[in-house]
């Protein structure tokens, strides 16, 4: 079953996308901020692709993009946040994000986007 | 100081004697705090048009979690409705169903007397085919008997014949034989004539019996059979009431399906409206230290507030820059400051 890493500060947030996901037929892992997503990576935790907002404490998503990279160099990257200007999703791709999101997304359009990230998800 | 011989030069003097006199006419005494002033209350504009949009967010969002779980409410009224009329339906059907049950009671039934009934008219056949075998048996014995007899008769008046007058009385013997040869062969007839007689008989009235059973058994099985359409005709409508009612049910948990997902996409704008609250927390603190430093100038009767204005005038364009790095995509560019970017990218 393909294994999706869900990274968010916002409990609301993670909740809402975990039930949405699962529904969809697809595993999840949480993290509530870079620093232990990263920790959870670090001890194994092997995602098919990782959604991670940008604004959190202790780690933000750009620094977590930089530090997954040296550990999972092709797992998929998905930002989604509040953020929208173009220098941060510029460092975002250039660090190996796979792909930048604006929160609010769709349920429908966040699987749409999943599955063409990953085909035959 | 020695005091300076023209007008010219008199202001210059006043400048430098008088600390409050160095600030430019425009920046002097109040004006400067309105201008420090006019800054945070530019902010407060753009605050209030943030939190404004905030709360827009949330009371759309509210409604529309109202509107979803109304229709969520509709949806399982109408799935109620619909599993209350297959009840009653199915109500109906138990009627169909206790039928059935007896229909197949009762082919069990008689299908389980059938190879009896086989069996024992098989038997009966078997033994009456014996019998007259074994009668068919004793008159072929008996004309055979009767022919040697007669034979031997016919062989004693020849030699009785030749015997001449010593042989009459054999002659007598001999004409014995023959009439008694000639009683067993007539009696050989009748009794064939008796098995064929009886033949018919059995035919007539046993085989009258046996036709009648087999009609009966005929009726029946017809009886039967159209007992078995109804049941099979039953169970397709079973089978299509509960083809029925799982469509329906499926359709209900893809509408429910739906329904879940827009409630969850609307949870995420409570995370939206929190940014938005916490991006105007630094703000207000900064708004406030700039607030506190000017009314500790104020009081301390410094007119040079030139700094303060500087940081106050600063404090909206550095919120809308903020602001700006969260535009929405979709909200109008006169709502909301920065340039669009798509709300979904792929790289």
């Amino acid at each position: 079953m393909t294994t999706i890493f869900i990274v968010d500060d916002s409990a609301t947030m993670v909740m809402s996308l975990k039930i949405t996901l699962e529904i969809s037929g697809f595993k999840v892992e949480t993290a509530v901020d870079g620093e232990q997503a990263l920790a959870k990576i670090k001890d194994g935790l092997k995602p098919d692709l990782i959604i991670t907002d940008i604004n959190m404490p202790k780690m933000d998503g750009i620094e977590l993009i930089r530090e997954v990279r040296k550990l999972l160099r092709f797992t998929p990257i998905l930002t989604l946040t509040t953020e929208s200007q173009q220098a941060k999703r510029d460092e975002a791709k250039k660090l190996g994000a796979s792909g930048w999101m604006v929160k609010p997304v769709g349920g429908a359009d966040l699987v749409k986007v999943i599955r063409q990230v990953l085909p035959g998800a | 100081m020695r005091m300076p011989p023209s007008l010219r030069h008199w202001r210059e003097w006043l400048r430098r004697a008088l600390p409050w006199w160095r600030t430019t006419p425009t920046q002097a005494g109040p004006a400067a705090a309105c201008a420090a002033v006019l800054g945070m209350r530019e902010l407060d504009r753009e605050l209030m048009t943030q939190l404004c949009r905030a709360v827009g967010l949330s009371e759309q969002s509210a409604l529309d979690l109202v509107e979803r779980v109304s229709g969520l409410r509709e949806l399982s009224a109408r799935l109620i409705r619909y599993l209350e009329h297959a009840r009653t339906q199915s109500e109906a059907m138990q009627d169909g169903i206790e039928l059935n049950s007896r229909i197949i009671g009762e082919l069990a039934a008689f299908v389980q007397t059938l190879p009896q009934q086989i069996a024992q008219e098989r038997g009966q056949f078997q033994h009456l085919l014996t019998e007259v075998r074994k009668l068919t048996e004793m008159t072929d014995t008996i004309r055979g008997i009767a022919r040697q007899t007669e034979i031997l008769a016919i062989n004693a008046a020849i030699e009785a014949a030749r015997a001449g007058e010593g042989g009459k009385g054999f002659a007598v013997l001999a004409g014995e034989m023959r009439r008694l040869a000639n009683q067993s062969n007539a009696l050989a007839t009748q009794i064939n004539r008796d098995i064929a007689a009886l033949m018919q008989t059995v035919e007539v009235s046993y085989s009258g019996e046996f036709e009648a059973r087999t009609r009966h058994n005929e009726a029946e099985a017809e009886r039967l059979g159209k007992l078995t359409r109804q049941l099979d005709e039953s169970y397709v409508d079973m089978r299509q009431f509960y083809q029925m009612l799982m469509t329906a049910v499926t359709q209900h948990n893809t509408e429910l399906d739906g329904g879940i997902g827009l409630l969850l996409d609307t949870a995420q704008v409570q995370d939206v409206v929190k940014q938005i609250v916490d991006r105007a927390q630094p703000a207000l603190d900064s708004r406030h230290a700039v607030l506190a430093e000017l009314i500790a100038r104020l009081r301390a009767g410094e007119r040079d507030t030139a700094a303060v204005d500087a940081q106050a005038q600063a404090l909206a364009p550095a919120y809308l820059a903020l602001e700006a790095a969260h535009r929405d995509p979709d909200v109008a560019a006169d709502a909301a400051p920065g340039a669009p970017a798509p709300r979904i990218e792929l790289f």
